[in-house]
Order: C-alpha cells, then structure tokens, then sequence
C-alpha cells in the first residue's frame, strides 16, 4: 500500500484506534462469552463448575486471546487497517511493501498474555511515546502512518 | 473505482467480523456445554445475626441480606430448591425473625443444615425452614431470650460519685448502668424479655407444626444436641450434607444437586471504607469511653 503524502501516524491517533479496537472486540466480538462469565459473577454457577472453570481458565484466556489476535491480524492483513484504525484515518504498512502474514502476526504478537510478548506492553509504549514506533514494529519490519487528505495532502506537497 | 474499492473494503471488514463472531460463538458454546448452572441455592447463616452488618472483625450475617438473597434464588428458574446452612450462636430478636419470615414465605423447598450450633435466633431461622438436618453432636435449641447490662451503681458509691437524673419521662433512662433499676422497670424489662420469648416459642411451634405448650416446655434457654433434638421434635433428621442433599433431591426433584452460592462479594473499596469507618468509630469515641458505654443488649 502506497500513499502520497503519509507521515507517522501520532501517539493519540493510535491509541484512540486501540481503544475503539479493544470495545469493539469485547463489546462485539466477545459478547457470545457474556453469558458464561456473568453466570460466574453472580454465583449462579456451582461451586463444582466454577472449580471447572477455574481449572479451564487457560480455556478461556486462549479463546479471548485468540479473537483479540485474529481481529488485528485479519483486519491489517488484509486492508491494512483495524476498525479503529479506519475511523483516525492510520494504516499499518510495511517498510518492504505488502504486509505479509508473518508480518501481520508478528507485530500482534504483544496481544498474547504470557513471557516473552507482555514485556511488550511495557516496552512498546515507552518506544511509541520517544520513538513513535514500537518494538513490534520495528522487529517486523512495519510501521503506522496517517494518510494526509485534502488540505494535508496538498500542504505537504508544497512543503 | 474509489467507490468499487470502498464497497470491497466494506464486505472484507464484514466477512472478517462475521468469521470472528462465529469463531467466538462456538468457542463459548464449547465452554457453556461443560458449565453446569447450579439447581439449589445454598444460604449461609454463620457468625451473630444482626439486622445489618457487623464491624470488621466480627463474624455476622445481616438479615437484609439474607432476605435478599432468598428473593434472587426464588426468582431464579434454574433453582429448584434453598439449603440454608446454618453455624451460629442467634443473635437479635428482630433480625433472627426477618430471616425466619424470609425461609417460611419462600415457595421452593427449604431444608435447614445445622452445623457446629444453630441455636437461640439460629434455630428460630431453621425452624422455618421445610426440613431441619443436624449433625447428632451439633448444638441447637436455646429457645430463650437474655437481656442484661452491667450495672455500676455501686462501684460509683465507693468512689463517692453521685448519679443526677433528670428525665422527662419516668422510664426514659431505663436500663441505665449508673443506678439500680427500680422495681416497676425491673417488671418492665422482665415483661419485654417474655412478651420476645412468647413471640420466639409461638413462632417455633406455627413452623414447626407443634403446640404452643409442647415448645415452652422445652423453651427455657437450654441447648440441645442434635441427637437430643431429634427425640424433642427439635430437628426432622440427624446427619450431614450427605442427608441434607438426599432431601434435597426429593424435595427439588433432582437427580443430581448442584450448589449455587449466594453470599455477599467482598469489594476492596468496602473492605477498605469499613477498615477506615472502624477506625475512626474508635478515634471518635475514644478508648475511655468504650469501656464505660453499657446498653441493654436484647438476645435471642
């Protein structure tokens, strides 16, 4: 994906897009999830089941992480951009040209709750935040810009 | 060619969120199938029961939550029958009568366990209940109501230090520590603790199917042990949760008991704002003065 007129995208773009990515993947995407574990909240469950269910926790950490993966891994593959991304207007592309698969996998891989990829979620922001590009980024060989429409456009072709 | 591309982007954003949405509706439905809801709500009564919660450190059950309680499992359609199991001493009489009112107007079966002690305001609750299980060791019973106060009229006159009494209205500081009762709040006092205890027994004998004479013979405050409460009518059957779920499954029936536990969820804010409320209750009052603070204490 080419553009034109694109700069890296800013901190507030991108995590407003997050932001809009995790409501709409747990509001949406998990909803079918609802029902098991509000009956876990309420104590409508036996104390047999919720054993069960404590003991099948990895059951559900998986089942939600693996949502949570796909969303970002199917949406930027394959348009370049999430839902949240769609709305500020940022694309993720890579450095080489087409985003592959692997690309799109690895730069998602902060998503998975265990060692070594939640060391992201603290490396990855304070990277984003002086850097403006996150580990995961740069490792695959990605990064996130803002297409510049209209009057942008225009002004940064006459810069 | 820019609309085409949008529409095309439009559908591919669609069939991903349809694919996803499927994919986590199975994944749920796969964790719902091993899930079993529960078809009998267990209740606790365990420490003092108070009409509202107790302070920090003290073991108590309050009766607006049990009642509570009572109301979600009987709106429940999954819950077929209520176990209440009960470990307490009593506690006040008005307290104690809301929970039994709340076991005796529920509609599901009820069967009542008593564990270590179930006695006094604790027994009241289970006689409400439709079945009363007791281990033969467990004590119950005490069918009686106490009402006392320290009372330093004495030491005071030692230490030369002189009661003045100024009351509009002849009975308004009853029950004070700093004099002794006169005969008439003696008979007052007495004729309040009785007037509970006959509300306490006639309770007892409307849930329990017994006459009136039949539970104030045995209504003088003793406990009994299960063993001894089962001859006394006391309690319906002698054992444990074994037998407790055996009438259970009759009662609800069931051929298989799944508990689902009501008791209330602890927050960190509440436990924080109780640790902070309990601590500026003993700033406020003072430790002096919690030693000489002496009221009536009515208990069942």
């Amino acid at each position: 994906m080419k553009f034109k007129a694109e700069s890296n995208a800013s901190i507030f773009k991108r995590l407003f897009a997050f932001v809009i990515d995790i409501l709409i993947v747990d509001l949406v995407l998990l909803w079918p999830f609802d029902k098991v574990l509000s009956s876990v909240f309420s104590g409508k469950i036996s104390a047999s089941s919720l054993a069960e269910i404590m003991s099948g926790k990895y059951y559900l950490i998986f089942s939600v992480t693996l949502v949570f993966f796909l969303y970002f891994v199917l949406f930027e593959q394959r348009l370049g951009q999430t839902i949240g991304k769609m709305l500020v207007n940022i694309y993720s592309v890579s450095k080489q040209g087409e985003m592959s698969t692997w690309q799109a996998i690895g730069k998602n891989l902060f998503l998975i709750p265990a060692i070594p990829f939640i060391f992201l979620w603290v490396i990855d922001p304070v990277l984003i935040l002086f850097r403006n590009e996150s580990l995961s980024e740069i490792l695959t060989r990605t990064k996130t810009i803002e297409q510049k429409a209209g009057w942008q456009s225009w002004m940064a072709g006459k810069a | 060619m820019d609309g085409r591309k949008s529409v095309s982007r439009l559908k591919v954003s669609v069939m991903i969120l349809i694919g996803l949405f499927i994919l986590s509706f199975m994944l749920a439905g796969l964790m719902s199938a091993s899930v079993k809801l529960g078809n009998v709500a267990k209740i606790k009564i365990n420490g003092i029961i108070l009409t509202e919660d107790a302070n920090l450190w003290t073991q108590s059950v309050a009766s607006s939550d049990f009642k509570e309680f009572i109301g979600k499992a009987e709106k429940d359609n999954a819950i077929k029958a209520i176990l209440i199991e009960i470990d307490s001493p009593g506690g006040a009489p008005v307290a104690s009568a809301e929970i039994a009112d709340a076991i005796a107007g529920a509609k599901k079966p009820t069967v009542a366990l008593i564990r270590e002690q179930g006695t006094s305001g604790a027994y009241w609750a289970a006689s409400a209940a439709d079945k009363i299980v007791a281990h033969p060791l467990s004590m119950t019973g005490s069918i009686g109501v106490i009402g006392s106060y320290l009372q330093f009229s004495g030491l005071l006159r030692n230490y030369n230090i002189s009661y003045e009494r100024f009351v509009g209205g002849e009975y308004k500081d009853i029950g004070s520590p700093f004099r002794e009762p006169a005969s008439a709040e003696r008979q007052f006092l007495q004729g309040s603790i009785d007037e509970i205890h006959y509300y306490f027994i006639g309770s007892v004998a409307k849930n329990r199917n017994m006459t009136f004479e039949a539970v104030e013979k045995i209504a003088d405050g003793k406990f009994y042990t299960g063993m001894q409460a089962k001859k006394l009518n006391l309690v319906d059957e002698l054992g444990g949760e074994e037998k407790a779920e055996e009438l259970l499954k009759q009662m609800a029936n069931a051929t298989e008991i799944y508990y689902a536990e009501y008791g209330k969820k602890e927050t960190l804010f509440g436990l924080l704002s109780k640790v902070i409320s309990q601590q500026s209750y003993f700033v406020g009052m003072g430790i002096g003065s919690s030693f000489v603070k002496n009221e009536l204490e009515v208990r069942t």
